[in-house]
């Protein structure tokens, strides 16, 4: 269903991938994690060609991509440290993690800010915390390439801030982030590029606010896009 | 240990502990050290009394030597077959509850062991012990084949169900029973169709128990079982990953489907062998891996050795019990393991605080 999407993000770049609900979103980033394959054509991300017969083995792209699902939950009580440590998996030589994958891990979680809650199960977590440790767990995979689907959806203003500022920390280590989101603001505040899928194709991308002001239309809404007196952009159904 | 957290109880000191090399090696041998113990102490009780200084005397022969033979061809193969099975469907418990992402799942909840008794009822009464595939006697592997086989189809079906959005505890458990009910209904369509002499296996053989072990049936269960078990232990670390769903899982790196379909074929290698020797028997796949977790905590690189160590000796236990309570009789170890199993799988069921501990 989606065709002829080209998106270049850089190294140290956030780039969030807008759209309405089923316009594809997700499933332009389960692709790019080589988790999809494509009907035909072919598939390339970060100089690699991904799925189909002779594509890369997982570990290897989960060497070079990172990619954190919508709807991840541990059903058994993992303790944060766990499942920040679950990232190392496509890196760890040994079934044990070695004192450089704890490093590596706690680093993580300091950087998202969880380092505090390392020994507490991820089910005791708030939605925010959790979001947060899954953001760890990515870092930890230590990926020129991260890609969150929805990392916002269903958090409260003050944690999705919180993990927006986290999302920018990571981009400030040289990695590249892209991200889907319904959330305008968000992608205004955060984000400084911006892609719009819409009819199976990428409909728009360049600034996010150059987008956001052509966007209306294509979200079915009417947009009012301006700046705080404090100079944060903000975007609004009109 | 880590601080109380502000909100909700503390975590306990397994969840502060993260799976080390250190305290692997040391779990695992205290669970060895259970297991090795209860295969001691277990062959010594029973249910008839044996002179036990007469049995280790090793300067009488062993034909002149009743109580020895007692220990050596009656108590000895029941105990290794007890601790074989318990290590199998407490390990296939644990791969199926990680795979399914559901807490309930077991080879018993499931419905694999109930086709798996489907599958070996029908080779009996077809017949199949007699038959020759490509030139090769089929004899007494027959039973265990087609229990095997039928293990695969059922869980190839749960599996099925699972992909069309079948996977929340009821909705499994449900399928799992529906499963069950159909394969009981088929066992008795065959049994109404069978001669006298296989209605008498059958039925036997469905009481599920360690009796009248041999050591050569010991073995034809031993071999599939540590074979699986072999093939489960490596992707312990795959089973943490997808315990948190195959898409979570692909993006740390894991070979989806390469991992569960070796999981599948694993778990049911192993409960497919022992349905066939040891019939049904309840309740271990369950009971031992949520015992474990929460003294453990959940991960299956511990969880899963330490569960087949423990699934072990619980199932010797179960079966000395099923020896001892009702003297001079010997119970179905199925009854010991049911009588233990369902009170916790209610428990489980209606205890909020207790499934707060095992899962979220």
């Amino acid at each position: 269903m989606l065709r002829g999407v080209n998106l270049a993000v850089h190294p140290g770049e956030m780039l969030c991938v807008l759209g309405e609900n089923g316009a594809g979103k997700s499933t332009l980033l389960r692709l790019c994690a080589g988790i999809l394959q494509a009907h035909s054509g072919r598939i390339e991300c970060a100089g690699m060609q991904l799925g189909g017969r002779g594509g890369l083995a997982r570990a290897t792209i989960a060497r070079h991509i990172a990619y954190l699902p919508q709807d991840s939950g541990h059903i058994f009580p993992f303790t944060a440290l766990e499942v920040v440590l679950m990232g190392r998996y496509a890196r760890a030589r040994h079934s044990f993690e070695t004192a450089e994958d704890l490093q590596a891990a706690e680093a993580a979680m300091a950087q998202t800010d969880v380092l505090p809650l390392r020994h507490r199960p991820l089910s005791q977590l708030s939605g925010g915390e959790r979001r947060r440790v899954l953001l760890a767990q990515a870092l930890a995979q230590d990926t020129e390439l991260v890609l969150l689907d929805e990392p916002t959806a269903g958090l409260d203003p003050a944690h999705a801030i919180a993990l927006g500022r986290a999302m920018e920390g990571i981009c400030g280590r040289g990695k590249a982030l892209v991200f889907t989101t319904h959330d305008l603001n968000l992608a205004a505040r955060f984000a400084p590029q911006a892609a719009l899928i819409a009819d199976c194709t990428l409909a728009l991308t360049g600034p996010t606010l150059e987008v956001l002001a052509a966007a209306g239309p294509l979200l079915g809404v009417e947009l009012h896009i301006g700046r705080l007196p404090s100079g944060i952009p903000f975007a609004v159904p009109a | 240990m880590s601080a109380p957290s502000p909100t909700g109880p503390g975590p306990g000191p397994a969840f502060a502990q993260r799976v080390s090399r250190a305290r692997f090696a040391r779990v695992l041998l205290a669970c060895l050290g259970l297991l090795v113990l209860s295969l001691l102490l277990s062959p010594l009780f029973g249910s008839a009394n044996i002179d036990l200084g007469e049995a280790f005397n090793l300067k009488r022969p062993l034909a002149d030597n009743p109580a020895a033979r007692v220990l050596l061809y009656g108590r000895l193969p029941r105990v290794l077959a007890a601790a074989t099975a318990g290590a199998g469907l407490a390990a296939a418990g644990v791969a199926f509850q990680a795979l399914l992402r559901n807490p309930l799942a077991c080879p018993f909840t499931l419905g694999v062991s109930s086709g798996s008794s489907l599958g070996a009822v029908l080779a009996i009464r077809l017949g199949m012990e007699s038959l020759s595939v490509f030139g090769f006697a089929l004899g007494e592997l027959a039973l265990p084949l087609m229990a095997s086989l039928f293990a695969l189809l059922v869980v190839g079906l749960v599996f099925w169900l699972g992909e069309r959005g079948a996977t929340g505890p009821t909705t499994l458990l449900l399928s799992g029973v529906t499963l069950a009910v159909l394969a009981s209904a088929l066992i008795m369509a065959v049994i109404y169709t069978a001669d006298f002499g296989q209605t008498y296996r059958i039925v036997r053989w469905q009481m599920g128990d360690l009796d009248v072990m041999r050591h050569d049936l010991v073995l034809r269960m031993a071999v599939p079982v540590v074979l699986a078990l072999l093939l489960l232990w490596p992707r312990a670390r795959d089973l943490n990953a997808l315990s948190a769903g195959p898409d979570a899982a692909a993006g740390l790196g894991v070979d989806v489907r390469r991992a569960t379909r070796w999981v599948y074929l694993a778990s049911s290698l192993a409960v497919g062998a022992i349905v066939a020797v040891a019939g049904p028997i309840g309740f271990v796949g369950l009971l031992v891996p949520h015992a474990l977790r929460s003294l453990l905590g959940p991960d299956h690189r511990l969880l899963l050795p330490a569960s087949a160590l423990c699934g072990g000796s619980f199932l010797v236990l179960c079966d000395l019990l099923a020896q001892v309570v009702a003297r001079p009789a010997v119970l179905p170890v199925g009854v010991v393991t049911a009588c233990i199993g369902a009170p916790f799988f209610i428990g489980l069921l209606l205890s909020r605080g207790l499934r707060a501990k095992l899962w979220s």
